[in-house]
Protein backbone atom coordinates (compact mmCIF):
# COMPACT_ATOMS: atom_id res chain seq x y z
CA UNK A 1 0.00 0.00 0.00
CA UNK A 2 1.46 3.46 -0.97
CA UNK A 3 1.90 6.42 1.46
CA UNK A 4 0.01 9.23 0.90
CA UNK A 5 1.45 12.21 -0.53
CA UNK A 6 1.32 15.54 0.15
CA UNK A 7 -1.22 16.49 -3.00
CA UNK A 8 -3.73 13.84 -1.94
CA UNK A 9 -3.30 14.55 1.91
CA UNK A 10 -4.19 18.30 0.67
CA UNK A 11 -7.30 16.62 -1.59
CA UNK A 12 -8.51 14.15 1.18
CA UNK A 13 -8.79 16.86 3.95
CA UNK A 14 -10.74 19.57 1.75
CA UNK A 15 -13.06 17.00 0.36
CA UNK A 16 -13.75 16.39 4.27
CA UNK A 17 -14.16 19.65 5.35
CA UNK A 18 -16.32 20.84 2.59
CA UNK A 19 -18.44 17.54 2.89
CA UNK A 20 -18.81 17.90 6.85
CA UNK A 21 -20.21 21.43 5.91
CA UNK A 22 -22.52 20.43 3.85
CA UNK A 23 -23.48 16.86 5.82
CA UNK A 24 -23.45 19.46 9.17
CA UNK A 25 -26.43 21.55 6.92
CA UNK A 26 -28.46 18.74 5.22
CA UNK A 27 -28.65 16.34 7.94
CA UNK A 28 -29.12 19.10 11.37
CA UNK A 29 -29.51 22.45 9.73
CA UNK A 30 -26.28 23.93 11.20
CA UNK A 31 -23.97 25.95 9.48
CA UNK A 32 -20.34 25.64 10.11
CA UNK A 33 -17.07 27.46 9.21
CA UNK A 34 -13.74 26.10 8.72
CA UNK A 35 -10.60 27.08 10.65
CA UNK A 36 -7.47 26.26 9.49
CA UNK A 37 -5.54 22.87 9.02
CA UNK A 38 -2.94 21.88 11.68
CA UNK A 39 -0.72 18.91 11.57
CA UNK A 40 -0.56 17.05 15.08
CA UNK A 41 2.58 15.56 16.23
CA UNK A 42 2.43 12.02 17.03
CA UNK A 43 -0.30 9.24 17.12
CA UNK A 44 -2.27 10.52 19.70
CA UNK A 45 -5.43 12.39 19.52
CA UNK A 46 -7.50 13.73 23.01
CA UNK A 47 -10.97 14.26 22.01
CA UNK A 48 -13.97 15.62 24.26
CA UNK A 49 -17.73 14.48 24.82
CA UNK A 50 -18.35 12.16 21.06
CA UNK A 51 -16.32 11.03 18.25
CA UNK A 52 -17.11 9.82 15.35
CA UNK A 53 -14.66 7.29 13.63
CA UNK A 54 -14.66 5.66 10.13
CA UNK A 55 -11.17 3.55 8.79
CA UNK A 56 -10.48 3.38 5.02
CA UNK A 57 -8.28 1.92 2.93
CA UNK A 58 -7.27 1.33 -0.54
CA UNK A 59 -4.57 3.32 -2.44
CA UNK A 60 -3.49 4.28 1.11
CA UNK A 61 -5.09 4.47 4.17
CA UNK A 62 -5.65 6.24 7.16
CA UNK A 63 -9.00 6.91 9.65
CA UNK A 64 -11.34 9.99 10.30
CA UNK A 65 -12.64 11.38 13.49
CA UNK A 66 -15.37 13.59 13.67
CA UNK A 67 -15.46 15.20 17.55
CA UNK A 68 -17.85 18.05 19.52
CA UNK A 69 -19.44 18.11 22.92
CA UNK A 70 -21.62 15.77 24.38
CA UNK A 71 -24.48 18.50 24.68
CA UNK A 72 -24.01 19.64 21.91
CA UNK A 73 -24.55 16.75 20.29
CA UNK A 74 -27.38 15.37 22.34
CA UNK A 75 -28.82 18.46 21.27
CA UNK A 76 -28.17 17.71 17.42
CA UNK A 77 -29.15 14.13 17.46
CA UNK A 78 -32.96 15.69 19.26
CA UNK A 79 -33.80 17.60 16.74
CA UNK A 80 -33.01 15.02 14.50
CA UNK A 81 -35.21 12.47 16.14
CA UNK A 82 -37.68 14.85 17.30
CA UNK A 83 -37.45 13.81 21.14
CA UNK A 84 -34.98 13.29 24.30
CA UNK A 85 -32.08 11.62 22.84
CA UNK A 86 -30.32 9.19 25.10
CA UNK A 87 -26.54 8.15 25.13
CA UNK A 88 -26.97 5.62 22.52
CA UNK A 89 -29.09 7.65 20.24
CA UNK A 90 -26.20 9.71 20.37
CA UNK A 91 -23.26 7.58 19.28
CA UNK A 92 -26.34 6.30 16.14
CA UNK A 93 -26.76 9.84 15.16
CA UNK A 94 -22.88 10.86 15.14
CA UNK A 95 -21.90 6.94 13.76
CA UNK A 96 -24.46 7.63 10.73
CA UNK A 97 -22.94 11.44 10.36
CA UNK A 98 -19.57 9.94 10.31
CA UNK A 99 -20.40 7.81 7.64
CA UNK A 100 -21.83 10.32 5.78
CA UNK A 101 -19.41 12.73 6.06
CA UNK A 102 -16.42 10.26 5.06
CA UNK A 103 -18.87 8.41 2.27
CA UNK A 104 -19.66 11.59 0.40
CA UNK A 105 -16.08 12.95 0.81
CA UNK A 106 -13.90 9.40 -0.05
CA UNK A 107 -16.39 9.08 -2.86
CA UNK A 108 -15.24 12.02 -4.58
CA UNK A 109 -11.92 11.12 -4.33
CA UNK A 110 -12.42 7.98 -5.84
CA UNK A 111 -14.01 9.59 -8.78
CA UNK A 112 -10.92 12.35 -8.98
CA UNK A 113 -7.62 10.17 -8.37
CA UNK A 114 -7.51 7.25 -10.53
CA UNK A 115 -6.90 4.32 -8.35
CA UNK A 116 -7.42 5.44 -5.32
CA UNK A 117 -10.41 2.50 -4.75
CA UNK A 118 -10.96 4.00 -1.22
CA UNK A 119 -12.86 2.23 0.77
CA UNK A 120 -14.73 2.47 4.31
CA UNK A 121 -15.27 0.73 7.26
CA UNK A 122 -18.76 0.75 9.02
CA UNK A 123 -18.86 3.69 11.49
CA UNK A 124 -18.19 3.87 14.86
CA UNK A 125 -18.66 6.29 17.79
CA UNK A 126 -17.58 6.92 21.11
CA UNK A 127 -18.67 9.01 24.34
CA UNK A 128 -16.89 9.91 27.18
CA UNK A 129 -14.84 12.43 29.45
CA UNK A 130 -10.86 12.48 28.45
CA UNK A 131 -11.22 10.54 25.50
CA UNK A 132 -7.79 9.44 23.91
CA UNK A 133 -7.44 7.53 20.63
CA UNK A 134 -4.47 6.37 18.67
CA UNK A 135 -3.08 4.54 15.70
CA UNK A 136 -0.22 3.22 14.75
CA UNK A 137 2.27 5.72 12.43
CA UNK A 138 -0.20 7.63 11.20
CA UNK A 139 0.55 11.63 10.05
CA UNK A 140 -2.38 13.62 11.95
CA UNK A 141 -4.20 16.91 10.77
CA UNK A 142 -6.55 18.58 12.84
CA UNK A 143 -9.43 21.20 11.51
CA UNK A 144 -11.63 23.33 14.07
CA UNK A 145 -14.66 23.83 12.32
CA UNK A 146 -16.64 27.12 14.06
CA UNK A 147 -20.90 26.81 14.14
CA UNK A 148 -22.10 29.53 13.06
CA UNK A 149 -24.43 31.71 15.98
CA UNK A 150 -22.75 29.29 18.38
CA UNK A 151 -19.57 30.92 19.38
CA UNK A 152 -19.17 28.43 22.08
CA UNK A 153 -19.56 25.03 20.02
CA UNK A 154 -16.81 23.49 17.58
CA UNK A 155 -16.86 20.49 15.83
CA UNK A 156 -13.17 18.81 15.10
CA UNK A 157 -12.26 17.17 12.27
CA UNK A 158 -8.98 14.70 12.45
CA UNK A 159 -7.95 12.91 9.62
CA UNK A 160 -5.14 10.47 9.82
CA UNK A 161 -3.15 8.47 7.14
CA UNK A 162 -1.16 5.95 7.69
CA UNK A 163 2.42 6.35 7.16
CA UNK B 1 -21.20 -9.45 5.12
CA UNK B 2 -22.39 -13.20 5.49
CA UNK B 3 -20.73 -14.49 8.44
CA UNK B 4 -23.47 -17.53 7.91
CA UNK B 5 -21.52 -20.42 7.35
CA UNK B 6 -18.58 -18.45 8.43
CA UNK B 7 -17.95 -21.12 11.83
CA UNK B 8 -14.43 -21.65 9.69
CA UNK B 9 -13.74 -18.36 9.83
CA UNK B 10 -14.30 -17.88 13.73
CA UNK B 11 -12.44 -21.75 13.96
CA UNK B 12 -9.68 -19.47 12.42
CA UNK B 13 -9.97 -16.86 14.74
CA UNK B 14 -10.01 -18.93 18.06
CA UNK B 15 -6.92 -21.05 16.88
CA UNK B 16 -4.95 -17.58 15.96
CA UNK B 17 -5.31 -15.97 19.03
CA UNK B 18 -2.98 -18.33 20.41
CA UNK B 19 -0.67 -18.42 17.77
CA UNK B 20 0.30 -15.42 17.95
CA UNK B 21 -0.06 -14.62 21.29
CA UNK B 22 2.11 -17.35 22.52
CA UNK B 23 4.78 -16.14 19.67
CA UNK B 24 4.60 -13.58 22.48
CA UNK B 25 4.89 -15.44 25.27
CA UNK B 26 1.21 -15.05 26.59
CA UNK B 27 -0.91 -18.32 27.27
CA UNK B 28 -4.18 -18.15 25.99
CA UNK B 29 -7.03 -20.26 27.04
CA UNK B 30 -10.16 -20.53 25.02
CA UNK B 31 -13.09 -19.99 26.85
CA UNK B 32 -16.36 -19.88 25.23
CA UNK B 33 -17.98 -18.04 21.54
CA UNK B 34 -21.13 -16.38 22.02
CA UNK B 35 -23.27 -13.52 19.87
CA UNK B 36 -24.14 -9.67 21.06
CA UNK B 37 -27.59 -7.11 19.31
CA UNK B 38 -24.85 -4.77 18.86
CA UNK B 39 -21.32 -4.34 18.69
CA UNK B 40 -20.38 -2.08 21.85
CA UNK B 41 -17.29 -2.46 23.85
CA UNK B 42 -17.58 -3.23 27.60
CA UNK B 43 -14.12 -2.54 28.66
CA UNK B 44 -11.52 0.32 29.81
CA UNK B 45 -9.44 -0.34 26.61
CA UNK B 46 -11.08 -1.19 23.09
CA UNK B 47 -8.66 -1.71 20.04
CA UNK B 48 -10.49 -2.32 16.66
CA UNK B 49 -9.92 -2.76 13.27
CA UNK B 50 -12.07 -2.61 9.80
CA UNK B 51 -11.92 -5.80 7.44
CA UNK B 52 -12.79 -4.99 3.65
CA UNK B 53 -13.22 -7.86 1.45
CA UNK B 54 -11.37 -7.54 -1.61
CA UNK B 55 -14.00 -9.12 -4.18
CA UNK B 56 -17.05 -7.59 -3.20
CA UNK B 57 -16.59 -5.12 -0.71
CA UNK B 58 -18.04 -6.77 1.87
CA UNK B 59 -17.11 -5.21 5.65
CA UNK B 60 -16.73 -6.25 9.09
CA UNK B 61 -14.93 -5.22 12.21
CA UNK B 62 -12.44 -6.59 14.70
CA UNK B 63 -12.59 -5.42 18.00
CA UNK B 64 -10.18 -6.48 21.29
CA UNK B 65 -11.33 -5.52 24.73
CA UNK B 66 -8.61 -5.03 27.22
CA UNK B 67 -8.93 -4.50 31.18
CA UNK B 68 -6.01 -1.75 32.39
CA UNK B 69 -4.36 -4.60 34.40
CA UNK B 70 -4.11 -6.76 31.35
CA UNK B 71 -2.83 -4.25 28.89
CA UNK B 72 -0.18 -3.69 30.64
CA UNK B 73 0.57 -7.15 31.69
CA UNK B 74 0.72 -7.72 27.63
CA UNK B 75 2.76 -4.62 26.60
CA UNK B 76 5.31 -6.05 29.61
CA UNK B 77 5.75 -9.04 27.83
CA UNK B 78 6.08 -7.13 24.50
CA UNK B 79 8.50 -5.23 26.12
CA UNK B 80 10.10 -6.20 29.02
CA UNK B 81 11.80 -4.00 30.81
CA UNK B 82 10.64 -0.41 29.67
CA UNK B 83 8.63 -0.13 32.24
CA UNK B 84 5.36 1.60 29.94
CA UNK B 85 2.01 1.35 29.76
CA UNK B 86 -0.92 1.69 27.73
CA UNK B 87 -1.26 5.60 28.53
CA UNK B 88 1.70 5.94 27.16
CA UNK B 89 2.24 6.45 23.25
CA UNK B 90 4.69 3.54 22.82
CA UNK B 91 2.37 1.27 25.17
CA UNK B 92 -0.52 1.78 23.09
CA UNK B 93 1.56 0.71 19.85
CA UNK B 94 2.39 -2.54 21.53
CA UNK B 95 -1.45 -3.37 21.98
CA UNK B 96 -2.24 -1.79 18.49
CA UNK B 97 0.62 -3.69 17.05
CA UNK B 98 -0.66 -6.73 18.63
CA UNK B 99 -3.74 -6.18 17.49
CA UNK B 100 -2.78 -5.96 13.83
CA UNK B 101 -0.50 -8.91 14.36
CA UNK B 102 -3.68 -10.90 15.22
CA UNK B 103 -6.21 -9.53 12.55
CA UNK B 104 -3.79 -10.20 9.64
CA UNK B 105 -2.61 -13.36 10.68
CA UNK B 106 -6.62 -14.28 11.09
CA UNK B 107 -7.64 -12.39 7.31
CA UNK B 108 -4.60 -14.25 5.63
CA UNK B 109 -6.15 -17.80 6.31
CA UNK B 110 -9.25 -16.93 4.84
CA UNK B 111 -10.32 -18.18 1.63
CA UNK B 112 -11.86 -14.80 1.21
CA UNK B 113 -9.57 -12.12 0.24
CA UNK B 114 -9.35 -9.33 3.10
CA UNK B 115 -7.65 -5.85 3.37
CA UNK B 116 -7.38 -4.60 6.83
CA UNK B 117 -7.75 -0.96 8.09
CA UNK B 118 -5.17 0.74 10.45
CA UNK B 119 -5.92 -0.13 14.49
CA UNK B 120 -7.14 2.25 16.56
CA UNK B 121 -7.02 2.27 20.03
CA UNK B 122 -9.58 3.77 22.64
CA UNK B 123 -10.04 4.51 26.15
CA UNK B 124 -11.31 7.08 28.27
CA UNK B 125 -13.39 7.71 31.32
CA UNK B 126 -17.01 7.01 31.14
CA UNK B 127 -16.43 5.23 28.33
CA UNK B 128 -19.24 4.43 25.77
CA UNK B 129 -18.89 2.39 22.46
CA UNK B 130 -20.70 1.98 19.24
CA UNK B 131 -18.64 0.07 17.21
CA UNK B 132 -21.26 -1.45 14.57
CA UNK B 133 -24.93 -1.43 14.74
CA UNK B 134 -24.80 -5.07 13.22
CA UNK B 135 -24.20 -7.93 16.80
CA UNK B 136 -20.80 -9.50 16.87
CA UNK B 137 -19.88 -12.86 17.56
CA UNK B 138 -17.96 -12.80 20.94
CA UNK B 139 -14.95 -14.62 21.53
CA UNK B 140 -13.61 -15.01 25.31
CA UNK B 141 -10.05 -15.90 26.07
CA UNK B 142 -8.37 -16.35 29.71
CA UNK B 143 -4.78 -14.58 28.85
CA UNK B 144 -2.93 -13.52 32.46
CA UNK B 145 -5.98 -13.99 34.52
CA UNK B 146 -7.77 -12.13 32.87
CA UNK B 147 -10.52 -12.19 30.22
CA UNK B 148 -9.79 -11.03 26.53
CA UNK B 149 -12.75 -10.36 24.64
CA UNK B 150 -12.42 -10.26 20.46
CA UNK B 151 -15.67 -9.60 18.64
CA UNK B 152 -16.40 -10.13 15.26
CA UNK B 153 -19.28 -8.21 12.92
CA UNK B 154 -20.32 -7.66 10.01
CA UNK B 155 -21.82 -4.56 8.02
Amino acid sequence: MAEVDRELTKLVVKELIESTIQVAKNLFGVEIRSGGVEKLDGNTVRAFGVVAAVSFTGMFSGRVLVSTSKSFASELSSALLGRTADDMDVLYTFAEFGNLISGNALTKVNNMVRGANLRLTPPSAFLGDELVLSNLKVSNFNVNLSVVGRETEVLKLNVAFST
Amino acid sequence: MNWNGGLPMLKEMIATIPEVLNSLGIRVSFIDAGKSDVHTMESEIGIFLGMIALDDGAKGVVSYEFSSKMANGVIERMMPGFGVTFETDIGMSALLEMANMVTGNFVSKLTKPFDITPPTGVYGRNLKVLLNTVGPVVLRFIILDEILKVKISSA
